[in-house]
């Protein structure tokens, strides 16, 4: 465990100086968290036609006003569950390729580490800014709704406890799915450009969700959340396994120049 | 048991064999040399003794562990300073060794004396502060040497540990090399610097793809050719010609710039009678050599005909 908290020591000092990616990893979710306030300052049932939705049974007994705003504030919920997708395999691929670019990896392979420790710390460093972030732009997102609902019941029917519980739960377990893809995305490819470009398709089965939610196929309320947070774990865990025993040590080492 | 025991040892990168049924034996203590050109396989060979990547065929032990079986406990015991230092320059000199002698689990405090002792060793200690991205290149090849001591490895591998350096800096690293030498440890040294082995190793192997050589600095200057006397008359040296290829053990003589060069079947028991047949047949000796060859000499020697050897193999 020793090794592994020196190496995500290393990783810290490391992206400390990396201001250029830091800073374009954390503008994303900002930007994406304000982006909703734009839109709703400028929605409201005589602007948006929802069409079907709006005859939904969830949706009986709120005014058109309410319903866009509900639909609207809903939609981007699945906005943090995207970000634990998106921002680790950044962070990971640049942590893995970027050993490789920088012709720093075979010293590191050289030394006493076991695969599963490199990639443990490397995705755990990776995973944990992400989930922090997340949870930040969650928090910013939940407050600010506050004062641009317009009404109670609004607000109440978006930030359920469910809610708070899947990002709280899932959201680590999913940024550690994602760099365990990432990794063995980058084990299977040849070069590291490609790598880094692949990465990104984790995010696809998120947008199934997405547009389950928007359909109303997919309610999240706390059994869904209570239900689906051991197997997401157990899915983390495996595929970091996975990741260990397809990370090919040596093909990294000559194949990647 | 050797420090280095390696049989038969051969990788191929798809069709192209870079390393070809290598066998040796390395004592403990022993400055090993492994000299070769560009492309020989050198650094593959480091690979393959590190663990970093495995042989195609062949079994090795280093530090008395089976390579492929223990290569976790093999990285544990030996230091090495690959071909590239690759070392972190957004870090510090000092966080650079700190993070290296955590994965080999010093204790803190352990760890603390030892990067101060390398870096003080390698005049690095008034810029442990600095980041390495802004060291020059000697500075970092000394740096990741101390890496690679800072665990105090009994077996050591030096991959070019001089190539690219100004000489000035080429020479704070051999000084190295030969200060631990002094502290009795097992040196792998791969070079393509002929002097450098020269100056620093007990047994140098010469390798291209295969082992071509492998001897002690002496004996490999010795060995390889004949060693031939070369005789100066007061006068012309022609007319000796005839009476020394007269003689039954002479193998070979010439006359090159007024001078007789001449080999014997055995240089050290004939080279008086030699002498004496000469004057008795009324020559005016007044000088005579034995030539020295360079080890220069004898391994662009062995070289080519490494590399001719190869050429027939593969035409055959
Ligand atoms: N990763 C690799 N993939 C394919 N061929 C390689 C690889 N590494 C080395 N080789 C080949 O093996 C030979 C030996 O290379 P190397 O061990 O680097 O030599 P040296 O270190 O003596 O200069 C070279 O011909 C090189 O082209
Ligand atoms: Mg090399």
């Amino acid at each position: 465990m020793r090794k592994v908290l020196a190496v995500m020591h290393k990783e810290w000092l490391e992206l400390r100086r990396e201001r250029w990616l830091v800073a374009t990893t954390l503008l994303m979710p900002v930007l994406l968290t304000g982006l909703p306030f734009g839109l709703l300052s400028t929605a409201s049932a005589s602007t948006t036609n929802l069409g079907p939705i709006a005859d939904l049974p969830m949706f009986q007994g709120f005014t058109p006003d309410e319903i866009v705003q509900i639909v609207l504030l809903r939609q981007f919920l699945v906005l943090f569950l995207l970000m634990p997708l998106y921002i680790p395999s950044t962070i990971a691929a640049h942590s893995i390729v970027g050993e490789k670019v920088s012709r720093t990896l075979e010293p590191l392979l050289a030394a006493p580490l076991r695969t599963g420790e490199i990639l443990l710390a490397k995705s755990l460093i990776a995973a944990l800014p992400a989930t922090l972030i997340t949870w930040l732009c969650y928090a910013i997102y939940s407050i600010g709704a506050r004062f641009v609902a317009i009404s109670g019941r609004v607000y109440t029917e978006v930030f359920t406890q469910a809610w708070l519980l899947a990002v709280i739960l899932w959201v680590p377990a999913l940024a550690m799915i994602s760099v365990a893809l990432g990794v063995i995305i980058s084990a299977r490819t040849s070069d590291p450009r490609t790598a880094q470009q692949l990465t990104k398709i984790v995010v696809v089965p998120l947008l199934l969700i997405f547009f389950a939610q928007l359909a109303g196929v997919l309610i999240i309320d706390t059994i869904v959340v209570a239900g689906t947070v051991v197997p997401l774990v157990l899915l983390a865990a495996g595929s970091l396994v996975v990741a260990t025993r397809l990370f090919d040590r040596e093909r990294i080492l000559i194949r990647w120049n | 048991m050797p420090a280095i025991s390696a049989r038969g040892l051969t990788r191929a990168f798809g069709e192209r064999v870079a390393v070809d049924n290598l066998t040796f034996d390395i004592a403990h203590g022993e400055v090993f040399g492994f000299l070769g050109p560009n492309g020989a396989g050198k650094t593959t060979t480091v690979r393959m003794l590190t663990g970093l990547i495995a042989p195609t065929s062949g079994a090795c032990t280093v530090a008395g562990y089976e390579l492929g079986f223990d290569n976790q406990r093999i990285r544990r015991a030996v230091g090495v300073l690959t071909e590239t230092p690759g070392l972190y320059d957004k870090l510090s000199a000092e966080q650079n060794l700190l993070f290296y002698a955590a994965i080999y689990e010093l204790d803190s405090r352990t760890a603390r004396e030892q990067v101060q002792h390398y870096l003080r060793m390698m005049d690095l200690w008034d810029r442990r502060e600095h980041l390495v991205g802004t060291f020059s290149k000697g500075m970092r090849q000394k740096l990741a040497i101390a890496r690679a001591l800072l665990h105090n490895p009994q077996i050591v591998f030096l991959d070019e540990p001089t190539a690219g350096l100004d000489p000035e800096a080429a020479n704070v690293v051999r000084d190295v090399i030969r200060s631990l030498r002094g502290e009795g440890r097992t040196i792998f040294l791969t070079s393509h610097n002929l002097h450098e082995v020269d100056q620093l190793c007990d047994r140098v192997a010469i390798f291209r793809e295969r082992l071509l050589r492998l001897d002690t600095p002496a004996n490999l200057r010795a060995g390889l050719f004949d060693t031939q006397h070369l005789i100066e008359f007061a006068g012309a040296a022609e007319p000796w010609l005839a009476t020394v290829r007269a003689l039954p053990f002479v193998r070979e003589a010439s006359v090159e710039d007024r001078v007789l060069v001449i080999s014997l079947q055995e240089p050290a028991s004939q080279k008086p009678a030699l002498i004496r047949a000469l004057v008795e047949a009324g020559a005016e000796v007044q000088n005579v050599q034995d030539r020295q060859y360079s080890l220069e000499e004898v391994y662009l020697q062995l070289i080519r005909d490494g590399a001719t050897a190869g050429l027939k193999k593969e035409m055959s």
